[in-house]
């Protein structure tokens, strides 16, 4: 296994539990909770208080540092990009936003997690885009269940048909404002439009051992108590506890090894990420979770005479389609008369607003949809750097007063996949530890430019029947990548010719290689991808040790 | 720092400190403003007279503390040498130069050397010719094109004290009502 994050978790969860020793590489160094966790750490106990060291972030982390999440705090937790280059056209900016330790981007990840429905899986042959899926939202269902009651989701039931619900914990509560733009949407539209509290993998109850949130807020730098899910908290401790798991850290896999007498993948080659000693393992099912751009990589640089553009790649679509959500526009308003009400404890988790969009009707620009993720809030000291006033009266009210009532409408969008977004391995550029770097081209098209237009529109509508306030809309026009929802580049789909993985994420040309990280997607819904990653992965693995065990692989 | 500042801002103390020869408290008072100039590293003492005397205007010392006293200018200084970016760096010291500049056409002088009335005239202007929202990354790009204005400087300026103020030890713990660990979430409690 290849990869320990989100998806890499739950293979060797999924592996060591149903028999299977398991070796799990992992291309960067472990994280120790005790030591590594910083979630506690206030502002004033960093040199910068958060500002940040941005000179240093500008030489080593330049695209890393896009991200929100790669702060003063947990920088450490985002690639060095000059150690892991690749390069794009410089017209069509991509950014890709990596973590390489043990846990992978699962503890830096925003914890929303959404079932993607029939809405999802029929949608490109509907559209005649891409290829179709070859899984309907019956294969998944039971996957997601089996997910969701491991990891712990706390979400509101809504009987939303494109947007099922799941096994979930009690829901957090909407504060003052969302209660308020919640019910003013249902007055207006009725269920067309629904407003529920986000579905997230945090604890809002003991479960499984670990302790229920107490809302200190920033999970994505850690949580001592395990109460969001991550592959540390969660996946790899339950794989480690069948005694069947052995974990490798800084173990840089460069190919799949592939072996042409028995048409079979052998096992990996690596590097050990300190000597730079070649290393060589042989693995009866190689299972690759390393990111849907790093697995791609590692896939094309297998190269052999069987497989010359790399391994299971006879359809030539490996690495192509590459698809992340359009994110970034929306609308935001204050929302006046609750000034007289707060909130207590710092919620990790925001609100959304189901996909309304070609849901029962065709839009006439655009097909797919949008999700609207956000929150209300109130802005604290913090609106004093922008807010007119100065003198006692002004440190006192920030002291003081919360300010008004801010609710943010933010679109998440459905990114369609085409074969001109794609990576290829750069002739020359390597890594720090010499694998070749990846050329990456990927632009957003009129579809996602549509999408991203109408969500301002509707944003501001939502919050205009709420009778909100100084109604600003927004487009920030983000490059793709930085929603770090990439995927694609390993499709799933029925024919090999027009696809890498089938429907059990197991490569068409070589049946013991399995690829179920984002690599897989045939599509990309509009929803935060990961859980269906691990529902994908715990089905995949099921499937490999059937197959095992039959001898088939 | 002139008698009159000075007077102005030991005002509260006086009471607390009966004994204090107001001669030797001033001599004090210059030498250790000396001594904090000398271990600034990127501004010069003229620029950390601005920067102190904006600060202290737009959070004063009161019956809580005030910018100065939890080293608002110490902490910019810091900012300024380690962290914020070359190019940014010198469009915050050109922006002070621009307030001072502004000071000197419209009061006479520098603006730590401004009387009283006509410092607090000047940030009003530049206060209130603050823009409304957040420009977008576009707005952003061209800003940082064009010259360094006064009110570009305030800006600036006033986004680093608020940050450095609020996120200071004194204040953050002191003064803002924020368990780190509240151990649950009302959504809507009476403030």
């Amino acid at each position: 296994m290849v990869g320990s994050g989100i998806s890499g978790g739950w293979a060797a969860k999924e592996l060591t539990e149903k028999g299977l020793k398991t070796l799990l590489l992992e291309a960067g160094p472990p994280v120790v909770p005790e030591r590594d966790y910083v979630e506690h750490v206030q502002d004033y106990s960093l040199p910068y208080h958060g500002y940040g060291n941005r000179r240093k972030l500008q030489q080593e982390q330049p695209i890393q540092s896009q991200t929100g999440g790669c702060d003063e705090w947990v920088s450490k937790w985002f690639v060095n990009d000059r150690e892991n280059p690749y390069d794009n056209d410089a017209d069509k900016p991509f950014l890709w936003i990596r973590g390489r330790h043990v846990g992978g981007r699962s503890l830096m990840w925003g914890r929303q997690v959404y079932r993607w429905s029939d809405l999802d899986f029929e949608a490109n042959a509907r559209d005649g885009v891409g290829v179709d899926w070859p899984i309907r939202y019956a294969d998944i269902a039971p996957w997601y269940s089996h997910v969701e009651k491991f990891i712990g989701v706390s979400g509101q039931a809504e009987g939303l048909a494109q947007l099922p619900d799941g096994e979930f914990l009690p829901p957090m509560q909407l504060n003052c404002a969302e209660r308020h733009v919640r019910d003013s949407m249902s007055r207006r539209w009725g269920r067309e439009r629904v407003l529920t509290i986000g579905r997230a993998a945090i604890l809002t109850q003991p479960h499984l051992g670990r302790a229920a949130c107490h809302y200190c807020g920033p999970c994505w730098r850690g949580c001592i108590t395990h109460s969001y899910f991550n592959s540390i908290g969660s996946t790899l401790p339950a794989a480690a506890a069948t005694g069947r798991l052995t974990l490798r850290p800084n173990s840089v896999v460069a190919e799949v090894l592939y072996d042409p007498r028995t048409h079979r993948a052998s096992g990996v080659r690596a590097l050990d990420a300190d000597t730079l000693e070649t290393l060589e393992f042989r693995a009866r099912v190689v299972f690759l979770c390393a990111s849907a751009l790093e697995s791609a990589r590692i896939l094309l640089n297998s190269k052999s005479t069987r497989f010359p553009t790399g391994l299971a790649n006879s359809s030539g679509e490996l690495g192509r389609n590459i698809m992340d959500h359009p994110f970034g526009a929306g609308a935001e308003a204050t929302i006046p008369g609750m000034e007289g009400h707060k909130t207590f404890g710092n919620r990790p988790n925001g609100i959304y607003v189901a996909r309304f969009r070609n849901v029962t009707d065709r839009h006439p620009k655009f097909i797919r949809g949008y999700g609207f993720q956000g929150g209300g809030s109130r802005a604290r000291w913090e609106r004093g750097a922008r807010e007119q006033g100065f003198g006692a009266a002004f440190k006192n009210s920030l002291l003081r007063d919360l300010g008004p009532w801010h609710v943010w409408l933010g679109g998440w969008a459905e990114c369609l996949p085409r074969a001109d977004n794609y990576c290829t391995l750069h002739p020359t550029l390597k890594d720090r530890w010499g694998v070749p770097a990846l050329h990456i081209q990927c632009t957003f098209g009129p579809n996602e430019h549509e999408l991203l237009k109408d969500m301002q529109v509707t944003a501001a509508e939502i919050l205009e029947a709420a009778g909100a306030r100084d109604i600003q809309t927004f487009n920030e026009e983000l490059e793709p990548g930085l929603c770090i929802h990439e995927m694609g580049t390993a499709r799933m789909g029925r024919d090999p010719k027009t696809s890498v993985l089938n429907g059990w994420n197991q490569a068409h040309d070589v049946p013991n290689v399995f690829v179920t990280d984002g690599a897989c997607m045939t599509s990309s819904g509009n929803q935060n991808p990961s859980i269906t990653y691990m529902a994908l992965t715990a089905r995949a693995c099921d499937y490999a040790v059937e197959q095992l065990k039959h001898g088939q692989i | 720092m002139d008698r009159r500042e000075f007077l102005e801002s030991i005002a509260g103390l006086s009471a607390l400190l009966p004994g204090l020869s107001l001669q030797r408290a001033f001599a004090e008072a210059l030498h250790a403003r000396a001594q904090a100039a000398t271990s600034l590293r990127t501004l010069n003492a003229a620029q950390d007279a601005a920067v102190s005397c904006i600060a202290e205007i737009l959070l004063p010392q009161t019956e809580t503390v005030g910018a100065t006293q939890v080293g608002v200018n110490r902490f910019i200084d810091l900012l300024l040498t380690e962290s914020i970016l070359e190019h940014d760096r010198d469009r915050f010291l050109d922006g002070l130069a621009a307030i001072d500049a502004r000071s000197r056409s419209l009061c006479g002088a520098p603006v730590a050397s401004a009387r009283r009335q006509d410092q607090e005239a000047l940030i009003r202007s530049l206060d209130e010719a603050l823009p409304a929202r957040s420009p977008t990354r576009a707005e952003q790009a061209a800003i940082d094109r064009e010259p360094m204005t006064a009110e570009r400087g305030y800006e600036l300026l006033k986004r680093l004290v608020v940050f450095a103020y609020f996120t200071s030890e004194p204040v953050a713990k002191g003064l803002i009502d924020a368990p780190i660990i509240p151990g649950r979430y009302d959504g809507c409690v009476s403030a």
